[in-house]
């Protein structure tokens, strides 16, 4: 069975040789192809694709906003964002609306492939260079700040949620790793998030990431 | 234009010597009345003294019938009074002209002895005085008439004076409010259009960086990206016995995404597109990271509150201004930390950049820098403040109504 994917690009060339990547590289077949967000949401609702891979930069629509509408749609769509920035103000972005991969087009080459398989097993996906990037951002702000490092606040088995968390597993797949109740998961989580002093899941996988609990 | 300066300044002369005129014309006058008025009073004086003196020719006027000794040498002692009296007057005087030749006579009637003539000499004498009195009086009468004649002459002729240097003052003011004020209008003319110039220079510098930026990023840099996209293909596809080829593919690889990442750096140096994908705030926090990345300057930003719904020219001014502030505290200022604020107060934006570098002297070295900082700041009718001194850092405040 192979991967059905939407491609979303203003380039034809990228989205041309994008194709020619993901058909070379693994059981994947390019169902659609975008060139602005508005394209991709319809596309993307008409084909229902596992993945779309969707550019930052379009026009009409960004890729961020039609993410969100995308993931919006709850048809199981995951989504890979393709941007060239690997700043946190982007990644948190598009984290919240819901994308569990963040490329960046100079390694889309490399990591294309690797990242569309894992965000169709409902798993996160970073480009080392942005994890590198956020965690340096990480280090440096803590540094700053006295080296008060919330990530020694949190307990052991804490650690193991966040890291669990932020990969993309969902609650009953957590408890069934841990051997414990999807309740008991739900409060880790929580108390995860309280501790760290975050504001939902989106700034947990920033997280998670910027700290090197995930790559 | 020069004609007028010189019809100006002949005017303001010409004023300025009709004053002078009617001012001679007065001092004048005055001098003259003065002379004549002394003149007058001395020979009042001189009159009455003599007046006095031939009080005696109450005695001369009467009969006399015969000469005794003693009688004729009161009447000669008196009569050396009377010539003494008449001798102190000048000698142009009328009374002394007229009662002289009299007083002459009556000494030669007194030397003589002859009682009628000394009788007739006293009437003459007494004639004399009065005619001499009378003719004083009409002297005197027709040196006022004269005086007044002269004095309405030279009181027409500083009224004259006066009424031109006036007429001529009044117009002239007027001539130079209405060029003064026609200047002032030029100048905020030339102002505004100066203004209005810079902003569109602004304009369409911002423009043609977003063009250019456009352009870079959607052309170039999506070319290089499939270029580096193929070498990779080419790499992976070329056989493990075609070795040196293949590094020669990721090598070609490596360097386009060197240039492309290149090119993506000036292309949002020129055109910061966060601030069309994440608004202003997120924007300023994205600069912060991005120069504390470069590692020479910590960068500390707060922005709490800041609507993503800001007018284009408002955000991408905000943003300049901090980027020009912090790439001269990066450069120049040797500061280990800056504080980027961004916030509302009073219902304007307030913006304030601070570090802790060695500062400068403002009113000395402002650079072209901190005048494009201004001027951004006040084409949208905002103020600018630059706060730095050797030594001890620098803050620039800048706030934008809304």
């Amino acid at each position: 069975m192979r991967l059905r994917i939407l491609l979303a690009d203003d380039h034809v060339l990228i989205r041309k040789g994008l194709r020619a990547l993901l058909e070379r590289e693994g059981p994947f077949e390019v169902c659609g192809e975008a060139s602005d967000g508005r394209e991709a949401v319809r596309l993307a609702e008409e084909l229902k694709p596992q993945v779309a891979v969707l550019d930052v930069g379009m026009p009409h629509l960004n890729g961020i906003e039609a993410a969100r509408l995308i993931c919006d749609l709850k048809q199981g769509t995951a989504v890979v964002m393709l941007s060239m920035h690997s700043d946190e103000a982007y990644v948190l972005r598009a984290l919240r609306a819901g994308a569990r991969g963040y490329l960046l087009k100079d390694s889309a080459e490399a990591d294309l492939a690797s990242a569309v398989a894992e965000v169709a097993r409902g798993r996160s996906y970073f480009s080392p260079a942005v994890s590198r990037v956020l965690l340096e951002d990480y280090v440096r702000k803590v540094n700053k700040q006295g080296g008060e490092d919330r990530f020694e606040l949190l307990s052991g088995r804490e650690r193991e949620v966040l890291q669990l968390v932020a990969e993309g597993n969902s609650t009953k797949e957590i408890a069934a790793v841990l051997g414990v109740s999807t309740h008991t998961v739900d409060t880790h989580r929580a108390n995860v998030i309280e501790k760290l002093g975050l504001k939902g899941t989106a700034e947990l996988i920033l997280f998670a990431v910027r700290r090197g609990v995930i790559h | 234009m020069r004609v007028k300066h010189l019809v100006l300044a002949g005017g303001f002369g010409g004023v300025l010597v009709a004053g002078l005129l009617a001012g001679l014309e007065a001092r004048r006058l005055m001098g003259r009345m003065y002379d004549i008025h002394r003149r007058e009073r001395a020979q009042v004086v001189a009159h009455v003294k003599t007046l006095y003196a031939l009080h005696r020719l109450q005695d001369v006027t009467q009969p006399v019938t015969r000469f005794n000794p003693d009688m004729r040498a009161r009447l000669l002692g008196e009569q050396r009074e009377m010539e003494a009296a008449v001798t102190q007057l000048p000698r142009e005087d009328a009374m002394h002209r007229t009662v002289m030749p009299a007083l002459e006579q009556r000494r030669m009637a007194l030397q003589v002895g002859e009682p009628a003539q000394l009788q007739a000499s006293g009437d003459r004498i007494r004639n004399a005085v009065l005619a001499a009195e009378l003719a004083h009086a009409k002297e005197v009468e027709t040196g006022q008439v004269a005086l007044s004649d002269e004095f309405d002459s030279v009181r027409r002729r500083a009224s004259r004076y006066l009424t031109f240097a006036i007429l001529a003052g009044v117009i002239l003011a007027m001539v130079s409010v209405m060029s003064v004020a026609r200047l002032e209008r030029e100048e905020e003319e030339q102002q505004r259009q100066m203004e209005q110039l810079s902003r569109r220079v602004l304009e369409a510098q911002e423009q043609e960086r977003r063009m250019l930026s456009r352009e870079l990023h959607d052309s170039l840099a999506q070319a290089l990206g499939v270029i580096a996209m193929d070498a990779g293909r080419l790499a992976k596809d070329l056989p493990e016995t075609q070795g040196v080829l293949r590094a020669l593919a990721e090598d070609i690889q490596k360097q386009v995404e060197r240039v492309l990442s290149s090119i993506r750096e000036i292309a949002l140096m020129l055109r910061p597109s966060m601030l069309d994908d994440l608004g202003l705030g997120a924007a300023m926090e994205w600069l912060g990271r991005e120069v504390s990345r470069r590692g020479r300057l910590e960068v500390d930003v707060e922005c709490a509150g800041i609507a993503e719904s800001l007018p284009d020219a408002v955000t991408t001014c905000v943003f300049r201004v901090a980027q020009e502030a912090l790439s001269n505290a990066e450069r120049h200022s040797g500061a280990r930390t800056a504080r980027v604020k961004l916030g509302w107060n009073r219902g304007e934006l307030r913006l304030s950049i601070e570090d802790d570098g060695k500062g400068f002297f403002p009113r000395r070295v402002k650079g072209l820098g901190l005048l494009g900082m201004e001027e951004r700041v006040r084409q949208l009718g905002g103020w600018f403040q630059v706060d730095s001194g050797k030594g001890h850092g620098t803050a620039i405040h800048a706030g934008l109504p809304l």
